[in-house]
């Protein structure tokens, strides 16, 4: 099975997207980006789902530090965020993720769709 | 919650049942001791954010209740309490009192729906 890390720090969030997913994938869980990019490079992951808003080091300063890593430039990332303006896809995009998925999750078909396109 | 919906429910008393039917009767009942302690704390952190006039506090808060209480199916809240965070990073505290209010009230219903969920099973 394909590996997937999923870093956020809410508990129901990561309990959910974790339920949806480990039928199909490994799950390794973080609950901060300082715990995620301390123990992701030099593993197999094909994706990882990442948290706009966490503590102490945002999404996006987490998504810069695995890009600036060649052990981890090379994931999809996925930004999994509650802000769902209009708008707010493109500009998670050109920052640099892959895809952005809104939270709550509530179409969990959709989450997994999506992983499914874009897992390595 | 993305501003294309216009779903006006309160609650969405199917999304319970989705879980059940994904992640077992156990999923549920985790997600629902994790809700009942987060959302006292969320609730009050909006209050003391508004009578504090500490509209990060408030905009902190309402950002986790949008997906909290939207994993288990409250629609409203969620959908308020999206509109509350934006309200607090646009900064008018009378705004972020009259919608806190309103968040709180719709929480409430809902914790109250989830409450008798719980103890009819």
């Amino acid at each position: 099975m394909k590996t997937i890390a999923i870093i956020e720090d809410n508990p129901d969030n990561l309990m959910l997207a974790e339920a949806i997913l480990s039928p199909h994938y490994e799950i390794l869980t973080y609950e901060s980006g300082i715990d995620g990019l301390a123990d992701l490079p030099g593993r197999e992951i094909a994706l990882i789902l990442l948290d706009i808003s966490l503590p102490h080091m945002d999404g996006v300063a987490v998504l810069k530090a695995l890009r600036e890593d060649e052990r981890t430039q090379a994931i999809p990332v996925i930004a999994l965020t509650a802000h769902a303006m209009v708008g707010d896809r493109e500009k998670y995009l050109e920052i640099g993720f892959n895809e952005y998925f809104t939270k709550p999750i509530v179409d969990f078909d959709a989450l997994l769709n999506l992983v499914a396109q874009m897992i390595l | 919650m993305p501003e294309s919906q216009t779903d006006l429910k309160n609650i969405d008393p199917g999304f319970i049942a989705r879980l059940e039917g994904m992640g077992g009767t156990e999923l549920v009942d985790k997600l629902l001791d994790i809700y009942f302690k987060r959302s006292i704390e969320l609730i009050e952190a909006i209050q003391h954010g508004v009578r504090d006039s500490n509209l990060s506090m408030v905009e902190n808060a309402a950002h986790s209740l949008i997906s909290s209480a939207g994993n288990l199916g409250g629609t409203l809240t969620s959908r308020l309490s999206a509109q509350l965070e934006r309200l607090a990073q646009q900064g008018d505290p009378a705004q972020v009192k009259e919608q806190a209010d309103q968040v709180v009230e719709a929480e409430k219903d809902f914790k109250q729906f989830l409450k008798e969920y719980s103890s009819s099973k």
